[in-house]
């Protein structure tokens, strides 16, 4: 394996419902490398989407931990696991996610607001992933006038402008109609192989999984299967 | 920068909401703002009737007289003491006055009266004195045997104008002082300070009524603002007061105390229907608030997710108050002026008068003050601000996977 990107050792994650303990991930072990591009699979309620929580510091796992560029995110808290987050991963969510009052533009450049980057800077990268992921003559629309496939692009912009370590998409083609989800794997797949760029997927859409290159299955909240393409 | 950007424009996201709590904040404002203008400049009028037309803004007297009066303690050399004063600058004039009790007779009728010497001249450049005098005139410059009555002792008398009146009372030099008067004019309307039985009589006259060959009781001032009276009340005592403690320097706090007591616990008991409405105002802003934070739920753990830092959350919802405040404070201060404007030229009029201490009080008016905008405008931003710091820490410690589980 290339350059790790994630480590995820004894992770285990236990939800208190109504009483009753449930074991969303159960001792996981997983390591990703540099440049993979790895689809997380499984039926609903098999633990994809609260291990890709964990691997992402968006979650607390129970016991275990996570490494991720060699920090130990799962330890995190507060403004420090916020800057780790804006300064190492890209999101990109099943419901776009943007922020409603911020044009296509602005919300490319938001993330690199934060980190402080010189507005030339700015300008420059946003202007180069805008044309690379087809959003040219969009800048100032706002998300509500995009399409669902075009607030998507912007999505993947955000998540990539900043060359964060590891990208993590939740369900990403799920509000999309199969031609348009079918576009953006292509066009993300392409960006990952151009870029090197590591994408993780979290999904149940086989159109993700034919595309993978590598394909964790999970059940029960532990990795069924795990299996890299050739 | 571009949180501020944010929460500015997530003012115009659900514009009718925004547009309501503004509107209540800036109502607010102008009410608040229009009692403030209220509270100054009724009371203002108030304060200036009292000190304006007799009291003046503070008085001398000689040690111990405003708690127990005597004709024997008397300020002996008036035009000295007014020499001393004249020098400080807020001081706009003075005047002096004599004070003694006696029995007024006419015909078969008789009554107790307070008899007031004064100086004509000074107290037309200190008080309004001369301007309540609704029958006749008021006494000449000159020494004379003129005086002037209350409408109350007019009618127990039953003396007008032009009739004699005989005065009784004990000279300074314990002789019996006795004299005849003529009825020149008769102040005041029955249940005025100035409809009474205090009767005004040449300062001279007094002097050689009472066998006094000099001095005062009583000396009153005036300043260009009635808000340096305490102030200027110290500064005239370490003037007069060179040679000892010779003479009590009031400001019009003291002299009329009864009155700015009934007075403060009049404006304390508005206030706290300033406060029960602030606490109004920032329960509808709080409610705004707290439904912006269970809407927005998903959209913070995005941000948070994306690397925003709890603090610029917490900020984001303090931003948010804060530029609703502000453009609400805008109109409400802005109205809150032309308000207090308005009353303060035309005012309104009461349609019974109603007796504050003697004086007959038929306007309410208003004032604009800078404490007027700037004490409302300080409140609902301060209050709204408050409110919201409960919501925005809650905003600010959304875990993101719950707050994207939720819809």
């Amino acid at each position: 394996m290339s350059e790790e990107v994630i480590r995820v050792e004894h992770v285990t994650k236990v939800y208190g419902m109504d009483g009753v303990e449930v074991k969303a991930v159960r001792s996981l072990n997983l390591a990703i490398g540099k440049g993979e591009f790895t689809a997380i699979a499984g039926p609903s309620g098999s633990g994809k989407t609260t291990l890709l929580n964990i691997m992402s510091g968006l979650d607390i796992p129970t016991s275990g931990r996570v490494m991720l560029s060699g920090k130990p995110i799962s330890s995190m808290r507060g403004a420090e696991l916020s800057d780790f987050r804006r300064d190492h991963i890209g999101f990109i969510f099943q419901s776009y996610n943007l922020i409603p009052v911020l044009s296509a533009l602005e919300n490319i450049e938001y993330v690199m607001l934060l980190q402080g980057i010189p507005p030339k800077e700015r300008r420059s990268r946003v202007a180069s992933i805008m044309k690379e992921v087809g959003l040219e003559g969009m800048e100032k629309r706002k998300p509500g006038q995009l399409s669902g496939g075009q607030q998507q692009r912007v999505a993947i912009a955000r998540a990539m402008v900043s060359n964060p370590d590891i990208i993590l998409a939740d369900e990403p083609t799920a509000n999309l109609d199969s031609t348009t989800g079918a576009a953006l794997l292509d066009m993300m797949r392409e960006l990952n192989e151009k870029r090197g760029m590591t994408f993780v997927f979290s999904t149940h859409d086989s159109m993700i999984m034919e595309r993978a290159k590598r394909l964790v299955m999970m059940k029960d909240g532990r990795v069924d299967r795990d299996e890299t393409k050739g | 920068m571009v949180i501020a950007k944010i929460a500015f424009r997530n003012l115009f996201r659900h514009r009718r909401r925004s547009l309501l709590t503004g509107l209540m904040m800036a109502g607010g404002c102008l009410l608040f703002s229009v009692f403030i203008g209220m509270v100054d400049g009724s009371y203002g009028l108030l304060i200036d009737m009292f000190t304006r037309d007799h009291t003046g803004h503070i008085q001398i007297h000689k040690k111990g007289y405003l708690d127990k009066p005597s004709i024997y303690k008397i300020i002996e050399d008036p035009e000295a003491v007014g020499e001393k004063i004249e020098v400080i600058p807020s001081v706009v004039s003075w005047a002096p006055r004599i004070y003694s009790p006696a029995l007024a007779f006419a015909g078969r009728k008789t009554s107790g009266v307070r008899v007031m010497g004064v100086d004509p001249a000074r107290e037309a450049e200190t008080t309004r004195l001369l301007n309540k005098v609704k029958a006749g005139r008021f006494i000449s410059e000159e020494p004379s045997d003129e005086i002037v009555i209350g409408e109350r002792l007019s009618r127990v008398l039953k003396a007008g104008t032009g009739d004699e009146i005989a005065l009784i009372a004990q000279g300074v030099d314990g002789s019996i002082a006795n004299e005849l008067f003529t009825v020149v004019g008769i102040t005041g309307q029955t249940g005025s300070s100035f409809g009474g039985s205090t009767s005004y009589i040449n300062i001279e006259s007094a002097r050689r009524f009472l066998s006094m060959p000099r001095g005062a009781h009583e000396i009153a001032v005036i300043l260009t603002d009635q808000a340096l009276a305490i102030s200027t009340a110290k500064l005239i005592s370490q003037s007069i007061n060179l040679n000892g403690d010779i003479f009590d320097v009031d400001p019009w706090q003291v002299v009329e105390k009864q009155f700015y007591l009934a007075m403060q616990a009049d404006i304390k008991g508005n206030w706290l229907t300033i406060i029960v409405f602030t606490i109004i105002i920032a329960i509808g802003v709080l409610n705004t608030v707290l439904m912006v934070i269970l809407e927005r739920t998903r959209e913070f753990g995005v941000l948070k997710a994306i690397g925003t830092r709890p603090f610029q959350i917490f900020m984001l919802i303090i931003l948010e108050t804060a530029f609703l405040a502000l453009l609400s404070i805008v109109p409400g201060a802005a109205g809150g002026i032309a308000a207090n404007w308005l009353l303060s030229v035309y005012g309104i009029t009461l349609p019974n008068p109603v007796d504050w201490g003697g004086f007959l009080f038929d306007t309410i008016t208003a004032k604009i003050t800078v404490r007027s905008i700037l004490i409302p405008v300080a409140v609902i931003v301060f209050s709204a601000l408050l409110v919201s710091i409960p919501p925005a820490i809650r905003a600010a410690c959304i875990k993101p996977a719950d707050a994207l589980r939720s819809q």
